[in-house]
This record gives structure tokens, C-alpha cells and sequence, in this order.
């Protein structure tokens, strides 16, 4: 693929996500957004940064760098979102506020 | 082993030749771009639980910004890696002068983003959407909290792009006194690309999650 191909599609994903971002999706509306930005970077990492081309021993790095951060998000958001799960005994300290600055009950 | 005639391009004495060289550069470039993305990853975590923390907070606040600006200057990086991408293939074909123009293209697109990006700072400030001003009693906490994400996110993405805009400007100039490798203007595209990659994310996740969009 030609950099002026690459560029070309990345223009046309950003108009997409522009254009997406007026529909009323739901959860629907950031699976589309994460979905049209991972594909912007596979199309920078891949052909702007050549990695399509690149060395295997270059290529595993790049992806040890998603690896290492799916660790961070997923060690992290396991405890967050499975917090919501369960109710806290009364005598807890609650955890957030809300959006008002008040402790948040959880259910 | 490969010799040539431009200092950037000989081979130092622990490589066979000069693509193991060169490979070897862009292989540590890459090792410094997985660090930066978790750098940067510790900031994406921080919008995540705070985003399922305060979802509406994060709507309203997210409102507010000005979303046409925000395409208007993914569209201004997107050129400048393209611009940047062709500079790094001139390089490789040993075409000096159009490569550092191409460099000197890419810093002046660079600044464009830059430019705008102040002015939407700017236009922030006047519109009071700062974390401080969030703080009176009986507004919202989450708000608050967007905006220093706002805030240290884009503007820790701009000092990446201003150390890049200082370093392509520096070998823009070596190149057109033919001091430079392909090599090293392979591994400064890099860096550059990498700047582009951040604000691909941060562009969604800022500018086009408001209420009003839809």
C-alpha cells in the first residue's frame, strides 16, 4: 500500500468517526470510535511505520507494548468494574462520590 | 561490510553492516515507543474508571469542547505523518533536499496543530472549562475531573509533539548539509508517527463522546 493510499484511508476513518459520532448508538457509539481509532493506528503502525516490513524481533516489541498495556487495563478494570457487583457491608467506607460529590451507594 | 562515503552512514564497530545497524536502531526506538505507550497508557486507565465512574459528567463535559476543532487538527497531524512518511522515503532513496523539505513541511504542519491547538486552549479558558472552576459548591466532580484529564492529556501530547517539531527541525538542517542517515530519519519518522498514534485515541474519547452530537 502506497503512503498516499494509507493517508487517503486515514482521512476517510476520521470522516467516519466524525460522522458516526451524530448517530445515537448506545454503547454501540464507543465500539465504533475505538474501533475506527485501532484501525487508523494499524494503518500508521503498519504502513507509515513499516512495520509490515519490519524485522520480527522490531515487530514483537510493538506488539509486547499492547501486551504489557492490556495488563495495566485489564489487572485495573477487573477491580473497578467487578466493585459494582456486589453490595458493601453498611459499616464500609464508600468508595466515590457522585457527580454532585456525594458518597455513592452501591447496589 | 557496507562503507560509505557520509559520516551518518558508517557502520560503528559492533555491527556486521549497516542494516544490522539500522536494525538495531529502529528495534530500540520501538523498546522507547512501548514505554511511552504505557506512559501514556496510565492516562487512557485514568479516563476509563473515572468515564464508568461519572458517565454523564463525562457527556456534558465533553459538550462543551469544541469537536470541529478537534477533527480540523486530527486531520492536521494525519498530514504531517504523511508528510513525514514521504520525508523518511526520500531519505532512503539518498535524495537530501527533497527529504529536509519534506521535514520542513512536516514542522510547519506540526506548528499548524500547535497554533490551533492554543487557540482552542484559549477559547476554553474564556468559556471557563478548567478543573477550578468546577469546584464551587453544588457542581460536579466528574466535570472537574475530565478537564484535568483534558488538559494533562492533550498537553502532555503537545510537549511530545514539540520535543518532535525540535528534533525533525534539527535533522531537517543536518540533512541538507547531507549529515543524516536513512537510518536515523527512519527512527525520527517513528517517534513522530507515534505522536499521531496518541492523538488518533485521544480525539475519539475527548471531542466525540458529548450528548449533543447525537
Amino acid at each position: 500500500m502506497t503512503y498516499a493510499r494509507t493517508y487517503l484511508l486515514l482521512l476517510l476513518l476520521l470522516g467516519l468517526a466524525f460522522g458516526v459520532s451524530f448517530l445515537n448508538l448506545g454503547d454501540g457509539n464507543l465500539v465504533a470510535s475505538m474501533g475506527i481509532a485501532i484501525a487508523k493506528a494499524l494503518l500508521i503502525m503498519y504502513f507509515f511505520m513499516h512495520l509490515k516490513v519490519s524485522p520480527s524481533l522490531t515487530r514483537y516489541v510493538a506488539y509486547a507494548g499492547v501486551v504489557w498495556l492490556s495488563v495495566l487495563f485489564g489487572l485495573v478494570l477487573t477491580d473497578y468494574v467487578s466493585r459494582r457487583w456486589h453490595p458493601l457491608p453498611g459499616t464500609w467506607p464508600q468508595q466515590m462520590p457522585n457527580e454532585a460529590g456525594e458518597p455513592v451507594q452501591t447496589q | 561490510m557496507i562503507t560509505n562515503e557520509v559520516g551518518a552512514d558508517r557502520v560503528a564497530v559492533q555491527f556486521d553492516d549497516l542494516a544490522q545497524q539500522e536494525d538495531a536502531a529502529t528495534f530500540a526506538m520501538w523498546i522507547f515507543l512501548a514505554t511511552e505507550v504505557l506512559f501514556f497508557g496510565g492516562l487512557f486507565l485514568a479516563y476509563a474508571v473515572y468515564r464508568m465512574t461519572y458517565p454523564q459528567a463525562f457527556v456534558s463535559a465533553s459538550d462543551s469542547l469544541d469537536a470541529k476543532l478537534g477533527t480540523l487538527n486530527t486531520a492536521i497531524l494525519l498530514t504531517s505523518s504523511f508528510t513525514m512518511a514521504l520525508a523518511v522515503k526520500a531519505s532512503r532513496e539518498r535524495k537530501f533536499a527533497p527529504s529536509a523539505r519534506y521535514m520542513f513541511l512536516t514542522v510547519l504542519i506540526g506548528s499548524m496543530f500547535l497554533a490551533v491547538k492554543a487557540f482552542e486552549y484559549r477559547e476554553d479558558f474564556e468559556k471557563k472549562l478548567f478543573a477550578g472552576s468546577h469546584l464551587a459548591p453544588g457542581s460536579s466532580h466528574g466535570v472537574a475531573i475530565f478537564y484535568s484529564l483534558y488538559y494533562s492529556m492533550t498537553g502532555l501530547h503537545a510537549v511530545h509533539l514539540t520535543i518532535g517539531l525540535c528534533l525533525i527541525t534539527f535533522f531537517a538542517w543536518r540533512t541538507l548539509k547531507r549529515k543524516t542517515s536513512a537510518g536515523q530519519i527512519e527512527t525520527l519518522g517513528l517517534y513522530w508517527h507515534f505522536v499521531d498514534l496518541v492523538w488518533v485515541f485521544l480525539y475519539p474519547l475527548l471531542y466525540l463522546i458529548g450528548s449533543q452530537r447525537k
